[in-house]
């Protein structure tokens, strides 16, 4: 079956170009995704400048192997992902599969360390925000607090989007599994991967501001 | 130390420069001898560009994470995220092929970048720009 003569939606001239405005629109997703997260940087900014003793306090007291852990966690799910696209890009639906398993696989694992041990590990630290026996003390407190305002919202929404990441991965397994992927359409896998990867690069963009930039 | 960390960022921007505007296919001799099926060794056509793409990324991150223990000034810790913008860089180059898309494609990112560029400039300028005069305590009392 030839590009040209795989089914479309009517509104479109080809296949090609149904693939090509279901990549743009994901783009244009990914967009409004880049200014969302832009926000809650610039809110970093503002007050790690006007706080940079509390905010260091904060960094110094997260948990950086986790963090560190997660980034290459998170790097190689990606790695994994788009090797899946090359896969389908050649026939493999068994690759496309296996790939998306490795990646989903990773996925929970850095759930599972990032919520299931690190929070858990925080709360049991005193570090909330909102605790009267806040474990930093002293004239650094109210910049630390705000640390860790930053650190739990911006890791809360983070972990949102891989739980969201992780149900499309799946949904593509299951798709991949009946069969409905082929070199000539698999448009579907491309757009979760961009997906996929752009959650990648929120995490690469919030580990050096949670866990790095404080510590030295 | 200095000369091997400025050649190590010119091969990374040669390398991800030239995948972006396709002039480089690392893994050619793969994809010739990789025919019809599209696979070498079981690995499809493009698996060698991914895997360089991810040790890219392994090398970026570890190098991130040592430069965070160099010792530097509060103001300037934020220069530690050197290497993750470059890791960034690199997955949007290699693994969402930023540049092999349609011409929009490359229009929304660069958008997303300039208003980005606009919202942190913009919000930052007052605290990164404005003078603290101390006034002494028996002042302000």
């Amino acid at each position: 079956m030839s590009e040209s003569a795989a089914p479309h939606d009517f509104q479109y001239a080809d296949t090609q170009h149904q693939a090509q405005t279901a990549i743009a629109g994901m783009w244009l997703f990914l967009a409004t995704e880049v200014l969302f997260f832009g926000g809650l940087i610039l809110a970093w900014i503002y007050c790690r400048h006007w706080n940079q003793a509390g905010f260091d306090a904060g960094a110094r007291a997260t948990e950086l192997w986790i963090g560190t852990l997660n980034t290459f966690i998170l790097v190689t799910s990606s790695f994994a992902y788009a090797t899946g696209l090359a896969f389908i890009r050649v026939g493999s639906t068994r690759g496309l599969i296996r790939c998306c398993l490795v990646t989903a696989a990773l996925g929970l694992t850095f759930l599972g360390l990032k919520f299931g041990l690190e929070w858990h590990d925080d709360f049991a630290n005193h570090v909330f925000p909102n605790i009267s026996d806040f474990k930093i003390k002293g004239p650094e407190q109210g910049g630390a607090r705000l640390f860790f305002v930053f650190y739990f919202i911006s890791t809360g929404l983070h972990g949102l989007h891989l739980v969201g990441g992780i149900g499309l991965v799946t949904w593509i397994i299951l798709r991949a599994r009946r069969g409905e992927f082929t070199p000539q359409y698999h448009t579907p896998v491309h757009v979760v991967g961009l997906y996929w990867s752009f959650v990648d690069i929120v995490w690469l963009t919030l580990y050096p501001l949670i866990y790095l930039i404080g510590r030295g | 130390m200095l000369k091997k960390l400025l050649r190590l960022l010119l091969s990374w921007t040669l390398l991800t420069g030239m995948e972006g505007l396709g002039l480089l296919r690392a893994d050619r001799s793969v994809r010739a001898a990789a025919g019809d099926t599209g696979r070498v060794h079981g690995m499809p056509a493009g698996f060698a560009r991914l895997l360089l793409a991810w040790l890219l990324l392994i090398f970026l991150g570890v190098l991130q994470f040592a430069a965070s223990y160099l010792p530097m000034g509060r103001s300037w810790r934020p220069l530690v995220m050197i290497p993750g913008v470059l890791m960034v860089v690199t997955v949007a180059i290699m693994f969402m092929e930023v540049g092999k898309g349609p011409a929009i494609v490359r229009g929304f990112a660069v958008a997303a970048i300039f208003w980005l560029i606009v919202l942190l400039g913009l919000g930052s300028a007052d605290p990164l720009t404005r003078t603290d005069y101390h006034v002494p305590h028996a002042q302000v009392d």
